[in-house]
This record gives structure tokens, C-alpha cells and sequence, in this order.
């Protein structure tokens, strides 16, 4: 029997007041850490997602949207571009851009969504494949790691895709199917969540639509639309045989090595720009966005700006909650401070008579700074745990709706310095009553 | 064995209590009596080192206790002197044997569980070792204080009233027991009291008030 034991037995005498304290410990701390979780983790999606991009240019609507849907690629798309107007991004002579790489998104497939492109994207994700192939013929796919994984597909799996982003949405079951060509090796970003095909096969999926939809009001991504809701009834689809006729003159165009850029009518959502390494502080760099979103009728944005604003907004809301999670940590120290105190007054005779029995006054400065240290230390432990089990929560309701997985057992240095100052505070809150034990007078408390 | 020589304490403003040289052998017990506000509480204290004299010096085991202070004089407590207040306080939070081995922790032994569970077998309390100490009745607290008193296997025992709140009938069976208890641990007992119910049954007896 030490004295911590001792402790250990007197934190858990006093089970109410002590059981209140942890509760408001762990509160704080829980609170605390899943602040520290969710911005690491998010800034290191972020991170990992921006992917050098420097420029998106998309239909005008809302900046941060059109980021959100072709880098991050969840939101709806702001609305379609014509590839006439977005021509010379990708002119090949631009002094200033390195790779443009066009996007073509609207459907998807038990909500992994598809996307039109070329084999650009690779270079921005820096992706290898793990086996298969990259698609070449329309129809082809090469599917991310994640979706290979939570979907079971593997080579030569075919598929109809779905109209909109969400599972459940209408099936383009009519016509050809995509066919798994090759799957991407894991790569930690948004391309293991992707099902990438040529531009062609978006187009050819959904030609039907502009054919025999011209005035209904299902607003689409691909045929111009600037709205993406999918909450109408599409009566419009019995008759779909979209797949078939567009998809010959296209197969017969890609035949004749034609790329999207021949198609200048056509639509695409987006246009990721990665600029050139020794441009990308030049002065027509940085003034680009604002020159075509002024001068064209699409519009240019920066990811870094458009981002460093949706963090600083969304960092005051994280201050708040920081500041609140503070004020309980100090709240529980107190609870600590005034339980100890309280029973210490409770305790002078069992003190006293520790003195007598040959206890030195340190050692009783000691119990009582362990009762701070055990209460502090488990509610900071219980706090830890809360914060990554809600973590586990967060993870499935993200993944669930934008596949977007957290690590809910990341461990952040910044855990370990709350874990730390938590218990320092809680010795702090023992350090008076641990005083009043030291200088605990003997005949006055057995008289 | 505890000696005492011209053992004076002088409380500030008051005149000074001047006691008899005391001398109790290894073994022996000795009844110190007296009223009320005679200084027998102070005494115990002061023997207890609970309280520095204001001269005199005091004996225990070849060791003279007025020369020690702070962790020694705590530390000499602990291991030689057991003490048996009038109203008896435990740490709440331990059971009976957890107590008793805490006070042998407090005194620098090992826990020893067969020492402790000899004295709680002595004391006819085996069967509370693993019960709080607030489930205690208060004839089994009496017991557990002495036991307490005697787990440290000290050279001497002070009881302070140990029988102002009992029967005659328990009050002789508390004395009886602390006596032979003492006795076979070749501890001194000394016992401070007013009550003179239990005068017949100590052979050396001081009444302070004839001292004073």
C-alpha cells in the first residue's frame, strides 16, 4: 500500500464529486482534441488534394464551390463550359501553363462519381496504376483504389452509371455498359475515390438527353445546366436509348484520333490549371482568374485564396468552440479544487492521524496531489478516447456522404500537450489543498 | 522503555507545567490520572513528540526524542511509539488490513501480512480485515485502534481515555486487553485518564494534580 494507492482508493471514496470533475475533464479535453483531429486531418486533405493546382475555371456561380466540386469533388458542379470558350487553356504554347486538365462530372456509381477527362489528371496525382490499363476506348474506365475496395470491382467488371451523385439516383440502364479497364494504386487523395473515363464517354452517356429533354426541367452538369438537384421525378427516362446513336459517331470520332478539343460545342464542367514552376509567382499568373472571369464568360479562381478564406472562416468557429472548451477545463479544475478542498475538511482527523502514525507532512501533500493528478489524468484519458470514438462517427458520416474517410487513431503531438496540460492543471487545482495537508496540525485536529 | 527527565511545557502566557520524572520498563504499564486542565493530554503529546518540551528531556528506546525534529522526529514516532486516541479516525477510504498496513508503510516496514493478521487474531477482529473502517461498530473501532497502535511493534503504547466513553464492563475489558496486548509485545503502556474506575488495575499509578 503507497501512496498513490492510497490515493487511487481516496479519489474513488469520494465517487460523486470526483465522478463530476472527470465528466467536466473529459468534456473539455474531448472537445479539445477532436478541434486538434478534424483541422489536422482536414488541412492535410486539403493538402493532399491541391495537388499543385493553382487555377480551376468553371462555369461563373460561387468560387468556393466550383473548388469544392472539381478538386475536392463533392457539391455540385457550379454548371457546364463550352469547349470553345475554355480552348485556350489548353493551348500548348501557354507560357504559363504546365498541364489543363478537363473535367466532365455529373454521374456516378453507387455515388463514387465518374469523371471525364484525360490522362492528364494522372499527372497531377502523381498515380501509378496497380493493374489493368488507362482507358482508351470510350465505355473504359480506370478506377481509384477506394472504389476498386468498397465496391468489389476489379478488371472487366461493367456497370451502368447513375445520373446525379447519390445512390439511388437514376440509372442509366439502358445502352452500353462501363467496363473496368484498370485500377489506380492508393494514393491518399481524392483520385482513389474517382472512376476516371475519356470526356467522349460522359458525352456519349448522355447525348440522349439533349436530344429528348430540351424542356424538361431536369437541370443537368453536361448539357449546360447551372443546377444539379435531383429531387424531380425523371418521367422523362422511359423512353432513354441516349447511350446508343451518340455513342457510334463518337466511337468513330475517337476512331480518327480526335480529342475532346474537336468537340468545340460541346460542354465540360471544369478545367484544373497547374502552372509552371518558374511562373507561378509571375504577374499574369496571379492576375489570370480575375482576367478571365472578367473577360470571358467563364470563371477563374485560386484554390489557395478561395481555401485560406473557407478555413478562415471556418477557423472563427473553431476558435469559439477552442475558447469553450477552455473555459470547461477551467471549470473542471475548479471541481477538482473545491472537491478536494471540501473533503480535506472532511479528512483533517485521517490526516492527523496519518501525522501520527509517523507520516511526514510531504507525504501528505503528496496524496492529495495524486487524488489532482488521478482525477485529472483520467478524465483527460477518458476525454482522449471520447474525442477519437466520436472521431470513428464523424469518419462514417463523411464517408458516408462524400467518401471521405478520417483516421480516427491519428495521433496529433498536439493530443499528447492537451493530455499534458490538462494534468498539470489538475495538480495546479491540488496544489492548495495539498498545502493545507502538509501543514496539517496534529493536536488541533485529534483534540 | 520510556524515561522522562524534569519535563517542563510552558504554553505562551501561561504559567509552566512542570511533571514528574516518569520511568516505565519494557513490559510494565503505568496510569497516569488527573482532572480535568492538569496538563494530562499535554503530557501525552509531549510523550506522543507530538509537542517539543520547553525543557526536559525524554527517553525512548536509548534514544533521547527532545533531540529529534522534523522527518527523524516523525520518522521515531512512526516506528517506536503507537498512541490510542479517545475517539478513533481511520482512512475511510481503506479496509481494516489496508489501514494496518499503511501505518507499518508510514513507519518504514514491510507490509507483513502475517503480523497483521496475528494481531487481528489477537484482537478477535479477524473477520473485519477486508470490511471499510465506517462499517466498524465501536467496540470493533476500540479494537482496531489498538491494533493500529500495536502493528508497528512500538516500545511504547499512550492511550488517551481510552475508556471515558465505555461501560464498566467494556472499560475493564479494553484495560485487560491492552495490558496483555502490551505485555506480549514487550511494549511500555501508559495510559492518561481521569477516569478512576480503572485506578485497581495498575500497579504504578501518577496523579498529576499532586504535582503540579
Amino acid at each position: 500500500m503507497n501512496l498513490l494507492q492510497v490515493s487511487w482508493k481516496n479519489s474513488w471514496n469520494k465517487s460523486l464529486s470526483s465522478a463530476l470533475s472527470i465528466i467536466l475533464i473529459a468534456f473539455g479535453v474531448g472537445l479539445l482534441s477532436v478541434l486538434v483531429l478534424f483541422q489536422n486531418q482536414f488541412s492535410e486533405q486539403f493538402d493532399k488534394n491541391q495537388a499543385g493546382i493553382g487555377m480551376v475555371v468553371g462555369a461563373k456561380g460561387s468560387p468556393l464551390q466550383l473548388i469544392l466540386n472539381a478538386m475536392f469533388h463533392v457539391d455540385a458542379p457550379t454548371g457546364n463550359i463550352k469547349i470553345e470558350d475554355a480552348a485556350f487553356l489548353f493551348n500548348k504554347k501557354n507560357p504559363f501553363i504546365e498541364t489543363a486538365v478537363p473535367l466532365s462530372v455529373g454521374d456516378s456509381y453507387t455515388s463514387y462519381r465518374i469523371i471525364g477527362t484525360n490522362h492528364d489528371i494522372l499527372e497531377l496525382y502523381t498515380d501509378q496504376l496497380q493493374e489493368g490499363r488507362l482507358w482508351v476506348e470510350n465505355m473504359e474506365v480506370t478506377i481509384g483504389a477506394q472504389v476498386a475496395q468498397e465496391l468489389k470491382l476489379s478488371l472487366g467488371d461493367r456497370f451502368y452509371s447513375s445520373h446525379g451523385f447519390n445512390e439511388g439516383d437514376l440509372t442509366h440502364d439502358e445502352g452500353e455498359k462501363f467496363e473496368v479497364v484498370g485500377i489506380l494504386e492508393a494514393h491518399g487523395s481524392v483520385i482513389d475515390k474517382l472512376i476516371l473515363t475519356s470526356t467522349e464517354s460522359i458525352w456519349a452517356v448522355h447525348e440522349g438527353h439533349q436530344h429528348e429533354d430540351d424542356d424538361h426541367q431536369h437541370d443537368h452538369a453536361h448539357d449546360g445546366s447551372e443546377n444539379h438537384e435531383h429531387d424531380h421525378p425523371h418521367e422523362h427516362d422511359r423512353d432513354h436509348n441516349h447511350a446508343h446513336m451518340p455513342m457510334d459517331s463518337l466511337q468513330s470520332a475517337n476512331g480518327a484520333t480526335k480529342s475532346f478539343l474537336d468537340y468545340p460545342k460541346k460542354d465540360i464542367t471544369s478545367v484544373l490549371i497547374r502552372f509552371k514552376d518558374d511562373k507561378k509567382k509571375a504577374i499574369p499568373v496571379i492576375n489570370m482568374p480575375r482576367g478571365i472571369t472578367e473577360n470571358t464568360p467563364l470563371m477563374a479562381t485560386a484554390p489557395t485564396y478561395e481555401l485560406n478564406k473557407l478555413m478562415a472562416n471556418v477557423g472563427s468557429g473553431i476558435k469559439a468552440l477552442r475558447y469553450l472548451a477552455i473555459l470547461i477545463a477551467i471549470i473542471s479544475a475548479l471541481s477538482i479544487f473545491i472537491s478536494l478542498y471540501n473533503n480535506l475538511r472532511e479528512r483533517k482527523h485521517e490526516l492527523a492521524m496519518m501525522r501520527v502514525a509517523g507520516a511526514k507532512p510531504f507525504q501528505l501533500f503528496a496524496i492529495i496531489l495524486f487524488e489532482a493528478m488521478i482525477i485529472g489524468t483520467i478524465g483527460a484519458i477518458i476525454g482522449w478516447l471520447l474525442a477519437h470514438v466520436s472521431m470513428i462517427f464523424i469518419s462514417s458520416l463523411l464517408h458516408h456522404q462524400f467518401h471521405y474517410g478520417l483516421d480516427a487513431w491519428k495521433m496529433y503531438p498536439a493530443e499528447m500537450m492537451i493530455i499534458g496540460a490538462t494534468i498539470l492543471i489538475s495538480i495546479f487545482a491540488g496544489l492548495f489543498p495539498a498545502w493545507k495537508a502538509y501543514n496539517t496540525d496534529i493536536i488541533k485536529n485529534l483534540s | 522503555m520510556l524515561q522522562t527527565d524534569n519535563l517542563t511545557y510552558q504554553y505562551p502566557g501561561s504559567r509552566a507545567i512542570f511533571y514528574p520524572d516518569i520511568q516505565c520498563e519494557k513490559g510494565q504499564s503505568l496510569l497516569i490520572l488527573g482532572k480535568s486542565g492538569v496538563g494530562k493530554s499535554t503530557l501525552l503529546h509531549l510523550l506522543g513528540g507530538l509537542m517539543q518540551p520547553t525543557a526536559g528531556t525524554i527517553q525512548i528506546a536509548n534514544q533521547n526524542m527532545t533531540q529529534l525534529s522534523g522527518r527523524s522526529l516523525d520518522q521515531f514516532r512512526g516506528k517506536h511509539i503507537g498512541i490510542i486516541f479517545q475517539q478513533s479516525h481511520f482512512i475511510n477510504a481503506l479496509n481494516v488490513i489496508e489501514n494496518l498496513t499503511f501505518t507499518r508503510k508510514l513507519a518504514g516496514l514491510s507490509p507483513d501480512k502475517k503480523k497483521i493478521k496475528g494481531i487481528l487474531d489477537r484482537l478477535a477482529i479477524p473477520h473485519k480485515a477486508k470490511k471499510r473502517t465506517d462499517e466498524l461498530s465501536q467496540g470493533e473501532m476500540q479494537r482496531l485502534s489498538i491494533a493500529r497502535a500495536l502493528v508497528t511493534e512500538p516500545s511504547i503504547i499512550l492511550a488517551d481515555e481510552p475508556t471515558s466513553a465505555l461501560d464498566d464492563d467494556n472499560c475493564l475489558r479494553v484495560i485487560e486487553l491492552l495490558q496483555n496486548q502490551a505485555q506480549q509485545d514487550g511494549a511500555s503502556l501508559i495510559i492518561v485518564t481521569h477516569d478512576h474506575r480503572i485506578a485497581r488495575e495498575f500497579d504504578n499509578q501518577i496523579t498529576l494534580s499532586d504535582i503540579k
